[in-house]
C-alpha cells in the first residue's frame, strides 16, 4: 500500500498547487529547451558543420545561468520549494546549479576545439552534456527519493554515452562499459538501501530521513553503507572508484574534465544535503534530527575510513602515473578524499569549506584537462612525456600549467590552499570542541601526509616542463591564442582566490545557509582583507 | 494457518526454488527459463500483499519484456542451441560465504527493525490512487522521466548507428 493516500484536493486547488513556485523552474526549462534545440537544430546541419549547434548549448547555458541569478535574491530571501515539496530551491542547491552551468558552459568552449571529437555528429554530444547538467541540478534540489534516484540515473546514463562518444575508439568504448557496469552495480545497490530506508521511515521526503536514526545502529549502518555505493561512485571515492581511471583515460577529454568536475561536484552536493540532518547541519530549512550519540560516532568512522582510504589510494597510485588523464584521475580520487574529510567535521565549516574547496578544484581540474587536450592536439599523446620542456615551446602555457599543479598541490598563494586551510580549520575547530579531539586531528595529519605525497607527482610534471629538453621525437606544440588565454585566465583566478578570498568565502558561507556575514565599512581599502577576520570562514555556528 | 500464508509460503518456496536452478543451471537458456519462475510467482506475491498494479507491472515488464528480451538475446547470439553457453564451475564456497554473509545481517536487520506496520484486512485498489499520485505529489520526478528516457533514446540510437549520418 502506497503510504500517504493521494490528497483530496479540488482540480483547481491540485493545479495551483502544481504551479505554486513555477517561475523558480525557468532556468531550468531554458535548459529543456537547448536540448531539444541542439537536436533538432543539428539535423539540418551537415556533418562537417555540426559543430556549430555548440552555439545553441551555449545559449542555454549563458541564459540558464543569468536567470539563475536572478533567482539568487529571491531564494537567498527565503527559499522556494515547488513541486508539491519534490524540489528545494535554496542558495545551497542554486549555488550548484550555477557551479554546473558554468563548469558546462567551459566544458562546451573546450569541445569546440576537441581534436577527438572533431568530425563527429555533435548534436547529441550537446543535448546529452545539456541533460546531464539538468539532473545534476535536479540532483542537488531534489527533495523526494524518487526525484533524487532519477536524477542520478539521468545523470549516469547521459555520462555513459558521453564517456563512449568516441565510438570508433577501442579505449572510448571500453571504458564507457566498464562505466556503465559499474555504474550499473552502484546504483543498484543505492536502490536497494533507498527501498530499506523507505520500509523502515515509511516516507520517501528526504526531512523525514533523518528518523532513520531512530532505528537500531545495525540497520542505520547497513543503509548507509548502501547509500554511500551511490554517492561514492559519484565522487569517486574508494572503494567505488575503480571505473575513474578507465574511464577518465578513455573519455575524450573535454567530458574527462566535465565527469571530474560536474559529476563529482553532484555526488558530492546530493551527499551534503542528505547527509545534513543526520551531521547536525541545519542546511536552510531541513530539521536536525538529534542522532544518539553512538550511531553519529559509527556514521563518522565510516567517513572517515572511507576518507582515509580514499586520499591515501588516490595519492601513492598516481605516484605511479605515467598518463596525464590517468593521474589526474587518481588526483581527483584523493580530492575527494579530503573533501570527504572535511565532511567527517560534520559542522557548518566544513560545509562552507567543501563548497570552497569545490570552485578552486574545478578551476584547477578544468584548466588541466584543457592544457592536456591541447597538448595532445599538438604532440599526439597524453604521455607526461608530452609536458616535457614544455617551456621551451610556450612559456605562458607552461606557468598556466605550472600554476593550477601548484593549486592541486595546496600550496601557497593558490586557491587550492585556501581551499584546504578551510578544511583542516573545521577539522580543527571541531576537534577543540570535541572530546574525541585526536579522532579529528589524526584525519587532518593524514591529509597533510597526503599532500606531502602529492607534491612529488604534481612536481614531477612541473619538473618536467622546466627543466627538461623537449623531447625531438614529438612535435612542438604550438596553442593558440584563445588557448594560452583561457589557461591564463585560470591561472589568474587561482592566485586572485588567494589574494582576495573573501568573495568566495561570502559565497559558499551564502550556498550553506550560515548568516550572511556583517561588512566591515571598508574605510580604507585594507580592510577586505584583514587576515584575522578571513581566516574564520567557518566562525559561526 | 490461513489461505493467504499459506499461499505466501508456497510461492515463497517456488521462488527461491526457481532461483536456485536460475543460478545453478549449467545451460544458460534453462537459467533464463528458471528466472521467469521466480519474477511471475513474485509477482504472485504482490498480489498477496494487495499491490495490484505492482503485480501487473511486475509481469507486464520483467516477465513479458525483459525476460523475453534476455531469451531473444540468448537465441540470437548463439549459432545454434547446440553450443550453449555454461555457466563456468567456479568453487561455490566463496560465492556461498559472501551470500550467507549477507542474508545473515539482512536477516539481523528484519528482526531489529521496527518496521511501519499497516493492518492488511481491507485495502483499496492501489491503481488510481498511484494515477493520482503521479500527477500530485510525484509530478516532477513523472515529468523529469520523460527527460531520462529521452536521453536513454538519443544515447542508444547515437551509439548503434553504424555510420556517422551527414
Amino acid at each position: 500500500m502506497i503510504s500517504g493516500a493521494p490528497v483530496t484536493l479540488s482540480l483547481e486547488a491540485s493545479v495551483l498547487e502544481t504551479l505554486r513556485g513555477f517561475y523558480a523552474l525557468w532556468p531550468y526549462l531554458i535548459l529543456v529547451a537547448g536540448i531539444l534545440l541542439v537536436l533538432v537544430v543539428d539535423w539540418f546541419q551537415s556533418s562537417a558543420k555540426s559543430q556549430r549547434v555548440s552555439w545553441i548549448a551555449l545559449l542555454a547555458c549563458l541564459g540558464s545561468a543569468v536567470s539563475l541569478t536572478k533567482l539568487w535574491p529571491t531564494v537567498l530571501d527565503r527559499p522556494v520549494l515547488l513541486g508539491w515539496n519534490a524540489l528545494v530551491f535554496d542558495p545551497f542547491s542554486v549555488f550548484f546549479s550555477l557551479f554546473f552551468l558554468v563548469a558546462t558552459f567551459i566544458v562546451i568552449t573546450t569541445s569546440r576545439t576537441s581534436k577527438e571529437l572533431a568530425g563527429r555528429r555533435m548534436g547529441e554530444y550537446y543535448a546529452l552534456l545539456l541533460t546531464a547538467t539538468l539532473s545534476a541540478a535536479f540532483l542537488a534540489a531534489s527533495q523526494n527519493l524518487v526525484l533524487l534516484y532519477l536524477s542520478f540515473e539521468t545523470l549516469s546514463l547521459s555520462s555513459y554515452v558521453l564517456a563512449g562518444y568516441a565510438k570508433d575508439r577501442r579505449e572510448g568504448v571500453e571504458s564507457s562499459l566498464k562505466y556503465v557496469l559499474f555504474g550499473a552495480v552502484a546504483s543498484g545497490i543505492m536502490l536497494y538501501g533507498l527501498s530499506l530506508l523507505y520500509g523502515m521511515v515509511g516516507s520517501l521526503e528526504l526531512r523525514d530521513v533523518a528518523k532513520m536514526a531512530s532505528q537500531p545502529s545495525l540497520s542505520f549502518l547497513l543503509v548507509m553503507v548502501l547509500l554511500m555505493a551511490g554517492f561514492a561512485f559519484k565522487m569517486s571515492a574508494v572503494p567505488f572508484h575503480f571505473w575513474a581511471p578507465d574511464v577518465y583515460q578513455g573519455a575524450p577529454t573535454p567530458v574527462t574534465a566535465y565527469l571530474s568536475v560536474v559529476s563529482k561536484a553532484a555526488g558530492f552536493a546530493v551527499f551534503l544535503r542528505f547527509a545534513a540532518p543526520m551531521l547536525g547541519v541545519p542546511l536552510f530549512s531541513q530539521a536536525v534530527e538529534e542522532m544518539p550519540k553512538e550511531l553519529l560516532f559509527a556514521f563518522l568512522s565510516l567517513l572517515w575510513i572511507l576518507a582515509t582510504l580514499t586520499m591515501t589510494f588516490g595519492n601513492l597510485v598516481a605516484l605511479r602515473q605515467t598518463d596525464i588523464k590517468r593521474l589526474l584521475a587518481y588526483s581527483s580520487i584523493a580530492h575527494a578524499g579530503y573533501m570527504l574529510a572535511a565532511i567527517v567535521a560534520h559542522n557548518q565549516a566544513a560545509y562552507e569549506a567543501v563548497v570552497f574547496y569545490f570552485v578552486a578544484y574545478a578551476i584547477a581540474n578544468l584548466g588541466l584537462f584543457f592544457a592536456a587536450q591541447v597538448i595532445h592536439a599538438d604532440k599526439g599523446t597524453f604521455d607526461i612525456a608530452g609536458f616535457r620542456g614544455l617551456v621551451h615551446d610556450s612559456p605562458v602555457l607552461a606557468a598556466s600549467i605550472a600554476v593550477l599543479l601548484w593549486s592541486l598541490i595546496g600550496l601557497p598563494p593558490s586557491a587550492g590552499f585556501m581551499g584546504k586551510f578551510f578544511l583542516f580549520v573545521a577539522l580543527v575547530k571541531q576537534g577543540i570542541a570535541s572530546s574525541i579531539a585526536s579522532f579529528y586531528y589524526v584525519l587532518v595529519l593524514i591529509a597533510l601526509a597526503n599532500s606531502v605525497i602529492s607534491l612529488y607527482y604534481y612536481i614531477g610534471i612541473i619538473r618536467q616542463m622546466a627543466f627538461y629538453e623537449p623531447s625531438t621525437m614529438l612535435p612542438v606544440c604550438r596553442p593558440t591564442f584563445t588557448a594560452r588565454f583561457g589557461l591564463a585566465t585560470a591561472a589568474a583566478l587561482i592566485v586572485a582566490i588567494q589574494l582576495y578570498w573573501q568573495p568566495l568565502t561570502d559565497l559558499s558561507r551564502a550556498a550553506t545557509g550560515s548568516k550572511t556575514p556583517v561588512r566591515a565599512v571598508a574605510s580604507y581599502g585594507l580592510v577586505n582583507s584583514t587576515p584575522p577576520r578571513n581566516l574564520a570562514v567557518g566562525d559561526q555556528q | 494457518m490461513e489461505g493467504g500464508l499459506i499461499a505466501f509460503w508456497i510461492l515463497a518456496a517456488l521462488i527461491v526454488a526457481s532461483a536456485g536452478v536460475a543460478v545453478f543451471a549449467r545451460s544458460i537458456v534453462n537459467a533464463a527459463y528458471a528466472l521467469f519462475f521466480s519474477l511471475f510467482m513474485t509477482a504472485g506475491i504482490y498480489a498477496l500483499l494487495h499491490a495490484d498494479f505492482l503485480a501487473v507491472t511486475q509481469v507486464v515488464i520483467y516477465v513479458g519484456g525483459i525476460l523475453v528480451l534476455l531469451l531473444f538475446g540468448i537465441l540470437l547470439t548463439n549459432r545454434s542451441l547446440e553450443e550453449l553457453i555454461t555457466s563456468s564451475r567456479r568453487p561455490y564456497w566463496v560465492g556461498s560465504a559472501i551470500a550467507g554473509g549477507i542474508m545473515a545481517v539482512l536477516f539481523g536487520i528484519l528482526v531489529s527493525t521496527s518496521w511501519p506496520e499497516q493492518s492488511a484486512q481491507q485495502l483499496p485498489a492501489t491503481t488510481a490512487p498511484l494515477g493520482v499520485l503521479l500527477l500530485q505529489k510525484y509530478v516532477v520526478a513523472f515529468e523529469f522521466s520523460s527527460l531520462t528516457l529521452l536521453g536513454a533514446l538519443i544515447g542508444a540510437s547515437y551509439l548503434v548507428r553504424r555510420k556517422e549520418r551527414d
